[in-house]
């Protein structure tokens, strides 16, 4: 099993400690603001209870802190006016401090572990309630090619040439 | 309730998922499940707390 361990925050804690948690974090020198503002707007809907954030942190104590966080809703996909229940993933989330690291007792780069999680989720609500596609939009477009490769290397593939969008299908 | 970032009036925008129609809608309701890929990813044990 993994060192890292996934907790479920609840909408209080959301609602509670949004600038505590956003504060928390180290952000990108140039693009922190635009982090800041997104994950604060995310935790404001997991307060209302529209998405379901997950933090993950290291069970072995050897980092402290939260690594990063990920917000899952429902949606739906529309294809020819066919509706495809669909998981989204709202925000993936990992702190500056930690990106693109790999620690060995995590065995994964968090931002891998992050997005494990999401397709396990996404694959167990998929057996119970008929989900069809896991979707996300990678912040800053397809011109962040690393994260764009990223998320290729997880299988997911563009919906169009013009969208951002991107989609893995469970079933 | 995915968002991006509007550089210029430093506020968020939400994002809606686009429909799709014809080919687009096609191709992305035929595509193949990356079953291998999946059943590796399920195979992961995680240390999961829900709340």
């Amino acid at each position: 099993m993994q060192q890292s361990i996934f907790k479920q925050l609840t909408s209080s804690s959301c609602k509670k400690s949004k600038q505590f948690i956003v504060d928390s974090f180290s952000y990108h020198p140039t693009r922190g603001e635009r982090e800041k503002s997104i994950l604060l707007q995310t935790l404001s809907d997991a307060s209302l209870g529209n998405t379901i954030v997950t933090k993950v942190t290291d069970s072995t104590k050897n980092i402290t802190g939260t690594l990063g966080l990920i917000a899952l809703s429902v949606g739906k996909l529309e294809l020819d006016k066919k509706s495809f229940p669909s998981v989204i993933i709202d925000y993936l989330f990992v702190d500056y401090k930690h990106r693109n690291k790999v620690y060995e007792h995590l065995e994964e780069k968090v931002s891998t572990s992050l997005l494990y999680y999401a397709i396990q989720t996404a694959e167990e609500i998929a057996k119970l309630a008929g989900v069809r596609y896991l979707i996300l939009r990678p912040d800053g477009g397809k011109e962040h090619d690393s994260l764009v490769s990223f998320y290729e290397s997880m299988e997911f593939k563009y919906m169009t040439d013009k969208h951002e969008w991107m989609y893995l299908k469970l079933t | 309730m995915v968002y991006s970032y509007d550089e210029k009036k430093q506020e968020v925008k939400l994002e809606k998922v686009p429909k799709l129609h014809g080919r687009d809608a096609q191709r992305v309701e035929n595509a193949d499940v990356p079953k291998e890929f999946l059943k590796k990813v399920m195979g992961i044990k995680l240390n999961i707390q829900r709340a």
